[in-house]
């Protein structure tokens, strides 16, 4: 939206505003506008503090209620994740507030020298701060290290900035702690004469903890994969290059021969052994692994556990004609497994047309090859998450849009205002609805560039994926180019 | 005939919070409000009652509170029913659920409704009092927790089904007129349609005092209660324990509470 | 003489353990003011529960025959109404639950006396009873005391008094209830169906999973500990929305709760409104989320800041 339509929207609404739309646009307003926004919007004493604790609460207005310098607020504002550092530090200067020094000592947009200028020395809650705390500067958790507990120290062995002195002297300070040696030994910044002795440690916890750490070498964990714990032998199998698996008879753990189903490099004749696995997880494993060639997957089709048999469905190199076998599976899990597909064409989906089952009908719901004859159908069908599932499919009509715009669920309507296609005048509609998450989406999303911005917030959320060291896969989701993924918060 | 549901709009506080310099209360600044979720499902019960035998049954809602109280109402309203009617004074201040009882009692015998259909508890409090002594009030049979209601107009008796624990139930014959207090889960109540909230702006609403309704003074209010609140204050330790230490260490401790709670 | 009577409560031939818990809470009361201990035994058969209720501190059971094998809400509500006529006890404690849920109220209204309910706490400050209860959802709690009233009614909260562990030698009396017929008729009990596991509303352990679980392929990980646990498997919409788990998985779907649930573990998820209309009423909930903020740790009753995956990687690990 353009500042001339957010100025013709607030001349229209004669000085009394949907609050939750005033929220949304006060980011994109200039500061005479900003004014008129938050007389409504912080009116009462009630009103700024539920802004403060909002999740949703724009930056724009949580840096308006710092300025206000109220002790009320602050509290919620210093623990609220998105206010801005420079608020936090205007903050500080007012506040001697334990509980707000210890909130702002926790903050992740908190300054590095606000961090410096808390009194830590007296405070134990605010070293925990500090020490957990991605933000705190990599000098001062030397500083405080000293002063700081056991449970501290759990903290800084995992902090981001942690170097390996600093990982050196958490371990000297452990004593006889081995989950703080555990966490140290797990850090991959862990200076490699630790690895050493962990590999020669009699704690099975901490050679675990070594299979796990992102630097470990090959040698090591050729080793690890022979440690009589199975746990421990189960960690090192997720790393160590594939050609140290031997034959899988020797393997008598089931947890083992998951982790190995689970590789993406794994030989073909172990490939083999391992899809006529007795444990059903170790086949389900398997079924979904792109590695696993076309003969295979045929057998694995045909498995008697469904979860098996769905797993083929979903595996993104599953070949066509398993795909149509499996759309005719008794079982409408697996069926669903296809329906959800983004490869799959007309004559694929022409196989659901009468498919009742509401796991079946959400991906057909979804799906971008569906007629829109049959959308049409899923639109009306009883069930509100079936229904949404119309509201997630990009190549929805917009006629059909329109119809769903007066969906009785909210969160339907939430999705509605996101969609790529939405138009502009349906979004202008729902500024006006009755469900406050609904009109305060429709405002953000009219914002200028907002839709660009909801996708922005969609991958940030999801950057916790990115953070996440156990998983071998990269992102396989096969709706590739579609941008409509996990749209709605849940 | 008629149903009364007596609906209530229940206090909710975010985490943090102060107490009001009389010690007895929450400072209102902190206090949100919506509508108590057990009310939903009564009020669903109401309404598909109304639909099923339609034209033989008028479900009429109520509240006790100040104007702000019109809100629940009008939720009520969007999705069924063509009036309301709210009762309030400020000498209800300080009442607790047998006062407010007296009223709603009283609201029952004016409409002459054959049946209430009270929450079981509320979301705020919980004190699980107010609908079974509206019954004793009125001298009526009553049955509490309800999972299951099987009735038709016209006929002398319901059917219903109380929640026990254990998920077990217990099938009870209840001659009318009777309160019922519903439990959650009874039914799947709806969403109102955005048509339904319009209309719902011009439904009537009937603004009530207890002495309209021939209330004593003595009957309400801190008078009237059977309890009085001395002291309100924040007990020291929150309600979540925040597990700490290494993964490792939390999911030890993960595992030994999940086996106590297993094992309890 | 203040004395302090304590109702039993049964169901199909168990007594409640709230029952002792109460009688705890009533030795302790009766200290406060030399007042005597009395315990009624409620039922068709009462003598069936007075060896387990004979407990140190009660001075006297009072056996209250009823011509009803359960639970009636006017037999109960006329038997106890007429025995508190007749010994005037200054405090009459009950368990909180459905049963006196069901006619406390009525009780206190019928006698016009002080009353509250779910108390944790009771003691007399001077003259004045005072009962501590929660508030706000637990997030306050509250004094009350009962100002005139002679008599004063409280449901006690189960698990919050101590029942006395030994032995006691209480007299035995019985007193005879007004014949009533109780208004409401009893039909049938019906015990739930065997669920095949398949169904969230039935379940008594869920492990649920959100979207911080942020791609398909690790979904599988967080079933296998499911597994483990013998946990049933739940999730929040954006899951069930892609298609990764099925719809019936799906927690906080319109209407339906996870209303059995004892104990749910709750990781990456925030806890969006839809969601936790779907498990906040569940007592036990154990939240893993990486934000601190996440509203679902407000609910919880344990929680852990801490990387979904890392958990549950331990606890896979702890758990073969």
């Amino acid at each position: 939206m353009q500042f001339t339509a957010l100025g013709d929207w607030l001349s229209s609404q004669e000085g009394s505003f949907n609050i939750h739309v005033a929220a949304a646009f006060h980011e994109v307003a200039d500061d005479e506008q900003r004014q008129v926004l938050e007389a409504s919007l912080f009116a009462t004493p009630r009103a700024r503090l539920r802004w403060a604790g909002e999740i949703y609460t724009p930056p724009s207005i949580l840096e308006a209620l710092a300025r206000r310098d109220e002790a009320r607020l602050n509290l919620r504002l210093a623990r609220h994740p998105r206010t801005p550092g420079s608020s936090l530090l205007r903050i500080l200067r007012v506040s001697d507030d334990p509980g707000i020094l210890a909130a702002l000592a926790a903050h992740p947009n908190s300054p590095a020298q606000l961090l410096r200028d808390l009194p830590w020395g007296q405070q134990p809650p605010i070293r925990s701060g500090l020490a957990g705390n991605p933000a705190c500067p990599l000098d001062l958790l030397y500083t405080i290290l000293p002063e700081t507990t056991m449970v501290d120290r759990k903290r800084m062995a995992a902090h981001p900035a942690a170097d390996g002195a600093l990982l050196q002297k958490l371990w000297e300070v452990a004593g006889d702690d081995v989950y703080l040696r555990g966490e140290v030994i797990a850090n991959s910044a862990c200076p490699p004469g630790l690895l050493a002795a962990a590999l020669a440690s009699d704690v099975p916890l901490i050679r675990r903890k070594l299979a796990e750490n992102a630097n470990v070498s090959t040698q090591a964990l050729i080793t690890l994969l022979r440690d009589p714990v199975p746990e421990v032998r189960a960690a090192a199998a997720r790393q160590v290059p594939s050609e140290a698996f031997e034959d899988v008879d020797c393997e008598d753990f089931n947890t083992v021969r998951r982790i190995k189903a689970r590789r993406h490099d794994l030989p073909a004749d172990l490939i083999a052994q391992l899809a006529t696995d007795s444990d059903s997880w170790v086949r389900r494993w398997l079924a979904r692994n792109p590695a696993v060639p076309a003969e295979i997957l045929a057998a694995l089709a045909k498995d008697p556990e469904r979860e098996v048999r769905r797993g083929v469905a979903r595996n993104p190199a599953c070949p066509t004609d398993l795909l149509f076998q499996l759309a005719r599976d008794p079982e409408p899990w697996v069926r669903a497994g296809v329906s959800f597909r983004t490869d799959i064409d007309e004559d694929l989906i022409a196989l659901f047309e009468h498919d009742e089952e509401i796991d079946v009908l959400s991906g057909v719901g979804r799906n971008a090859v569906t007629p829109p004859e049959w959308l049409e159908r899923i639109a009306e069908h009883a069930n509100a998450d079936v229904r949404r599932s119309v509201i997630l499919n990009p190549r929805t009509p917009r006629y059909l849009l329109r119809r769903l715009a007066e969906d009785p669920y909210p969160f339907n309507r939430v999705c509605l205002v996101k969609h790529p296609a939405a138009p502009i005048d349906l979004i202008l509609e729902l500024l006006a609805d009755a469900e406050p998450q609904v009109c305060f989406t429709a405002a953000t999303m009219l914002v200028s560039g907002g839709r660009k911005a909801a996708r922005k917030q969609e991958a940030a959320s999801s950057s916790e994926w990115k953070a996440c060291r156990r998983s071998q896969v990269t992102n396989s989701e096969i709706s590739g180019e579609n941008a409509h993924e996990n749209p709605c918060a849940g | 005939m008629k149903i009364l549901v007596p609906v209530k709009q229940v206090e909710i506080l975010d985490e943090d919070f102060e107490i009001h310099d009389d010690g007895r209360r929450v400072d209102s600044d902190y206090i949100e409000h919506e509508l108590n979720e057990w009310d939903d499902y009564s009020w669903e019960t109401a309404l598909q009652l109304m639909e099923k035998h339609e034209g033989a049954v008028e479900a009429i809602p109520m509240t006790v509170g100040p104007d702000g109280a019109d809100d629940v109402l009008r939720k009520c309203l969007a999705k069924g029913g063509e009036r309301a009617i709210r009762v309030w004074d400020d000498a209800m201040e300080g009442s607790d659920p047998i006062a407010i009882a007296r009223v709603i009692a009283a609201v029952a015998k004016r409409e002459d409704v054959k049946l209430v259909l009270a929450g079981t508890q509320s979301t705020d409090h919980g004190y699980g009092q107010t609908g079974i002594a509206t019954a004793a009030l009125l001298g009526w049979p009553h049955v509490a927790v309800v999972s299951e209601l099987d009735y038709t107009p016209g006929s002398e008796k319901a059917t219903v089904r109380r929640e026990l624990e254990g998920g077990v139930e217990e099938e009870i014959e209840v001659p009318l007129p009777a309160v019922l207090t519903i439990q959650l889960g009874i039914n799947e109540p709806r969403y109102a349609s955005l048509r339904g909230i319009k209309q719902a702006k011009s439904k009537e609403i009937e603004e009530v005092s207890p002495q309209d309704l021939g209330i004593p003074a003595n009957e309400i209010g801190e008078a009237g209660s059977a309890a009085r609140v001395r002291r309100m204050y924040v007990p020291e330790r929150g309600k979540a324990e925040l597990i700490v230490g290494t993964p490792a260490e939390q999911a030890k401790r993960l595992i030994e509470i999940v086996n106590e709670l297993k094992g309890a | 003489m203040a004395d302090i009577l304590v109702i039993s409560e049964q169901r199909r031939g168990v007594l409640s353990p709230v029952v002792s818990e109460a009688i705890g809470a009533a030795r302790e009361l009766a200290a406060q003011k030399s007042g005597k201990v009395l315990v009624a035994v409620v039922g068709n058969d009462p003598s069936a529960f007075t060896p387990q209720l004979s407990l140190a501190g009660v001075d006297e059971i009072i056996e209250v025959a009823l011509n009803t094998p359960e639970f009636q809400s006017d037999i109960y509500e006329e038997a106890v109404l007429a025995l508190i006529n007749e010994r005037k006890p200054a405090v009459v404690l009950l368990p909180h639950s459905i049963d006196s849920l069901g006619y406390a109220p009525a009780l206190a209204v019928k006698g016009n006396f002080g009353f509250t309910t779910d108390v944790f706490g009771v003691r007399y400050e001077g003259d004045d009873l005072v009962a501590a209860r929660q508030a706000y959802q637990e997030k306050a709690h509250v004094e009350l005391d009962f100002p005139g009233k002679s008599t004063v009614v409280l449901t006690v909260r189960g698990g919050s008094f101590k029942a006395p562990e030994e032995a006691g030698s209480p007299s035995v009396t019985a007193f005879a209830a007004p014949a009533t017929a109780g208004r409401t008729t009893h039909v049938a009990f019906h015990d739930p169906e065997a669920s095949a596991g398949e169904d969230l509303t039935a379940a008594e352990f869920i492990l649920s999973i959100g979207r911080g679980v942020a791609d398909e392929d690790n979904v599988a990980q967080f079933e296998e500990l499911a597994a483990a646990l013998n946990f049933s498997l739940g999730c929040s919409r954006p899951i069930a929305d892609n298609g990764w788990l099925p719809k019936y998985r799906q927690v906080g779907q319109s209407g339906k709760t996870v209303s059995a649930c004892k104990v749910y573990i709750a990781m990456g998820i925030s806890g969006s409104v839809q969601h936790l209309a779907g498990m906040k009423h569940v007592p036990n909930i154990i939240a893993i989320n990486k934000d601190p903020e996440a509203s679902i740790l407000s609910v919880a009753r344990y929680g852990i800041v801490g990387d979904m995956f890392e958990i549950a990687n331990e606890l896979r690990s702890q758990l073969s």
